[in-house]
């Protein structure tokens, strides 16, 4: 730990606050775009500097400059909405980082770019009903270190390098326009992720896949039906209706006029609020994964948190801030996105837990639904209870057998009903980068959601209006 | 900055002191002030153009463009012609500098005029930009800016409204939180189902729409093939004969800049008028491309809108009233199904305000907005003569916009 620190939250700790933290945040990252195949971007981001967090006569303070630790400035103004801080617990000396075998930035761009111009030529290659106008290809990777400390004994040190793959493409039929945008590809390693990832393959089965959608697909009957939606809509809706409205400080009401407020009261706790197969956690500890730390950016170690088990809500996602107000201690949930922002409780990998059925057991007992397999349009309200996903790839179940491809069906319904109506999930988990917004300024983490595939029964089914 | 052996290159630096105060509860969240700088940075020899950007610091960031620059082979290589353009502009609010040394008037103005729990964010930015090219342009711009939001609770109802400009006007902010509050204190709870609904959607809500807009009106998000333009023609029709949406630079209110990324003059330009398709965004080597010049929007890759604005309509806002079945008073979470034809969803927020001959007669809950970009576009058919200066949390490019009278808008609800 730089001297230079030490020194400066000494000083901080010397002016009367109650709580004092210090970071010395850097971030790198560089990215290349190519639109079928032709080289249209080549950026390189960084950015370093660092931040202070103060807890004083009852305010939260937060300051960030790029060229040296900031200084307290005048007195906190007005009422305080904060009522407290744990201070109590938390690390000491610790150090993490990801695991990197290969450095992507000790691959050449020229191994970067040829890698995408292989996709582009065996995409254009395809033999397709529509046409494939334009592609478009994004690979970027990154690094984040930091350096924090805290008045608590925090000495923390880590460095955690990302990669992925972000694409989009559209088709043409006839004189109608299909466009895809995805982000499938994500992880904290080293380029040897890619390799693990069959990123051609299941690009081009995306492109065939919607291409056989838009030129066979009927049009969904709409009504109740019964649902299977594929792991990656399943990590949607563990993201938006189960991760979201879990963090402390939105039931609390701190980002009401942001990203909204919750469903969720702390009257919630061990309640039921989904069937026996619901099993919702956040968990920051996968190795591997673009949510992973290991200590959360207030000192606290990170672990798996349950936030529903077996249909009962379990535990929010806590700050040192939060955590006193519903008599718990910290679960270490908090991260910050820069040297700009400030700690705030956040996702880190949000997914259902998989259960033991084969997916075949899920189709079993369908006479007539609906098969969600990817999304392109979702949102939520800001309560984080009516939602809406309109499938890309879709399909009907007839009989207990996948049936012919449906143009874009629209889930809608309430988190409520979704997660009572969840009555078998399959054994298959599947991940899916994301970045996670929320905060003013708005900050985006690196998060990964996910689950099995889960059969719904019983939700309506809309058409999407043309 | 070494530069050898590079043909092309300009450096782009924003120098900045902002401070926000967050509300919640009627109460202070939280204090944040930053004092930084970032930089952009672009290279360019032959037809090979590597981009480096950083807070901070960029130069790690410029090593990295520098070792990739010979690798990165390029359709849109950035330019610089000989220009010797020296601009110095100063538009500094001596309220808004006050300010950021000492908020505390300021917030307890604020706080006095809280009636009901509200929540939300003044932002306050003074902010120097920099920008220099290897053709000689030197540019310098200092200004100011104010964001504020608030959001009124009254139970669980709510109501929110926001005010943006290039001074610290107290009088519109209190109007902004009397406004949420006004919206919040909407009584009676009524059903509304899914259906096609002549429908308000006030500044809030035209505002977020008009920036997925601006965006789709650069012209690389045409290349890019996500844009509702992406086959329309120059001259073409693409909305209603009242609906005007205009890039405006040169704004009296906000999002105001005199020279683009490549120091080309920036002027105020119809994207739409009238109905009819005027102009896409272009900066320079798109422009070129497209057989033009540039519009005075680089983005070296990606132009952009400055600061959008809706022309106004002829009618007083509570007029509007008379045509509508539902009034919009926020939205968020707007997503897009298909970026060519248009298909999107965004999700109702606060009052959703059920009209009645004209007259606020209850509010709705859980609906969104499911339709096509191009067919609210085609369907405005009255908009207010009051506008409304917009930016928040959902609104970044700031956008002046009056209250929208659309026709048959497609809603639904989550039940």
């Amino acid at each position: 730990m730089s001297e230079k620190l030490e020194e400066h939250l000494l000083k901080v700790e010397g002016s009367g606050v109650q709580y004092a933290e210090l970071r010395y945040h850097k971030t790198f990252s560089s990215q290349i775009t190519t639109l079928n195949g032709i080289l249209i971007s080549n950026e390189q981001d960084s950015s370093s500097g660092y931040s202070l967090r103060t807890y004083r006569g009852g305010q939260m303070e937060f300051y960030s400059r790029d060229s040296s630790p900031p200084e307290l400035e005048s007195t906190p103004v007005g009422r305080s909405w904060e009522e407290g801080i744990d201070l109590e617990g938390g690390e000491g000396k610790i150090s993490f980082s990801s695991s990197e075998k290969i450095r992507p930035s000790d691959v050449s761009l020229e191994e970067k770019l040829s890698l995408l111009r292989e996709i582009k030529e065996e995409a254009f290659a395809l033999r397709l009903s529509t046409k494939l106008e334009r592609l478009v290809l994004s690979y970027w990777e990154g690094v984040e270190e930091k350096e924090s400390l805290n008045s608590l004994g925090l000495r923390m040190t880590s460095r955690i390098s990302r990669i992925g793959i972000w694409y989009s493409f559209t088709l043409k039929d006839g004189d109608k326009y299909v466009t895809a945008s995805l982000e499938e590809f994500g992880g904290s390693g080293g380029f040897e992720l890619l390799k693990g990832w069959n990123v051609k393959e299941r690009i081009l089965d995306r492109i065939s896949s919607l291409d056989s959608v838009v030129t066979k697909g009927k049009a969904p009957s709409p009504g109740r039906k019964d649902v299977i939606v594929s792991g990656m809509i399943a990590g949607i809706i563990a993201h938006e209706s189960g991760g979201h409205p879990f963090e402390a400080d939105r039931v609390l009401g701190r980002e009401a006029a942001q990203a909204g407020k919750s469903y969720l009261s702390q009257e919630w706790i061990s309640k039921k609020m989904g069937s026996d197969t619901v099993t919702l956690v956040d968990d920051p500890t996968l190795e591997g994964s673009m949510g992973f730390f290991q200590v959360d950016d207030e000192g606290v170690k990170a672990r798996r948190k349950f936030l529903i088990r077996e249909g009962k809500v379990e535990e929010m996602l806590h700050s040192r801030l939060t955590a006193p107000r519903w008599g718990v201690r910290s679960n270490g949930s908090t991260r910050a996105m820069d040297y700009e922002s400030e700690p705030l409780i956040r996702m880190s990998n949000t997914f259902f837990l998989p259960g033991k059925a084969k997916f075949q057991d899920l189709l079993d007992g369908i006479r007539n639904g609906v098969f969600l397999k990817s999304y392109m349009e979702w949102n939520i309200d800001d309560l984080r209870w009516g939602q809406r996903y309109v499938g890309l790839e879709a399909y009907e179940v007839k009989d207990g057998e996948i049936g012919e491809p449906v143009k874009f069906p629209v889930l809608e319904s309430t988190t409520g009903e979704i997660y009572s109506s969840i009555d078998m999930v399959d054994d298959s988990l599947t991940f899916y980068p994301g970045t996670c917004g929320k905060g003013e300024p708005s900050q985006g983490v690196p998060v990964w959601f996910g689950g099995p595939n889960m059969r719904i029964r019983n939700v309506t089914i809309k058409v999407m209006a043309q | 900055m070494n530069f050898d052996g590079v043909e092309h290159y300009s450096v782009l630096e924003y120098q900045y002191k902002r401070l926000m105060i967050k509300f919640a509860s009627s109460a202070v969240t939280v204090t944040q002030r930053w004092d930084s700088r970032s930089f952009s940075v672009i290279l360019t020899s032959g037809d090979r153009t590597a981009i480096a950007t950083g807070r901070g610091s960029v130069e790690e960031a410029l090593e990295e463009a520098k070792r990739k620059l010979p690798y990165s082979v390029t359709p849109y290589p950035v330019r610089f012609p000989k220009d010797d353009r020296k601009i110095l502009r100063k538009s500094v609010d001596s309220s808004i500098m006050e300010s950021l040394k000492d908020p505390s008037k300021l917030v307890s103005n604020l706080m006095n005029k809280f009636e009901v729990e509200t929540a939300g964010a003044v932002d306050l930015v003074y902010v120097k930009r920099k920008l220099i090219t290897s053709g000689g342009f030197q540019g310098e711009e200092e200004g100011t800016y104010t964001t504020a939001y608030f959001r009124a609770f009254h139970g669980e109802r709510s109501g929110s409204w926001a005010w943006s400009g290039n001074t610290l006007d107290l009088n519109s902010i209190n109007d902004a939180v009397k406004r949420a509050s006004h919206y919040s204190q909407i009584d009676g709870q009524i059903n509304v189902d899914d259906g096609k609904y002549n429908v308000i959607l006030s500044p809030m809500v035209f505002s977020n729409l008009m920036n997925v807009v601006g965006w789709m009106s650069s012209a690389m998000a045409v290349e890019l093939g996500n844009s509702i333009f992406m086959d329309s023609k120059i001259g073409s029709k693409v909305g209603s004969s009242s609906f005007t949406l205009s890039d405006s630079p040169r704004s009296q209110y906000f999002g105001t800049w005199e020279f683009d990324d490549e120091g080309v003059q920036t002027y105020n330009k119809p994207i739409v008028n009238n109905g009819v398709l005027s102009t896409l965004l272009y900066n320079r080597t798109l422009g070129e491309r497209n057989g033009g010049g540039s519009t005075g929007n680089a983005g070296w890759i990606f132009p952009r809108p400055w600061s959008l604005e809706v022309g106004a309509g002829s009618v007083d806002e509570g007029s509007l009233h008379s045509g509508g079945n539902l009034l919009f008073n926020n939205n968020w979470y707007t997503r897009m199904q298909n970026y060519v034809e248009g298909t999107f969803s965004t999700v109702g927020r606060d009052a959703i305000v059920v009209l009645k001959d004209g007259k606020e007669v209850g509010v709705a809950k859980r609906l969104r907005i499911a339709d096509s970009i191009r067919r609210i576009m085609e369907n405005v058919e009255v908009l207010s003569k009051q506008r409304y200066p917009i930016r928040w949390w959902e609104v970044e490019t700031p956008t002046l916009s009056p209250f929208v009278l659309v026709k048959d808008v497609h809603v639904t609800r989550a039940s």
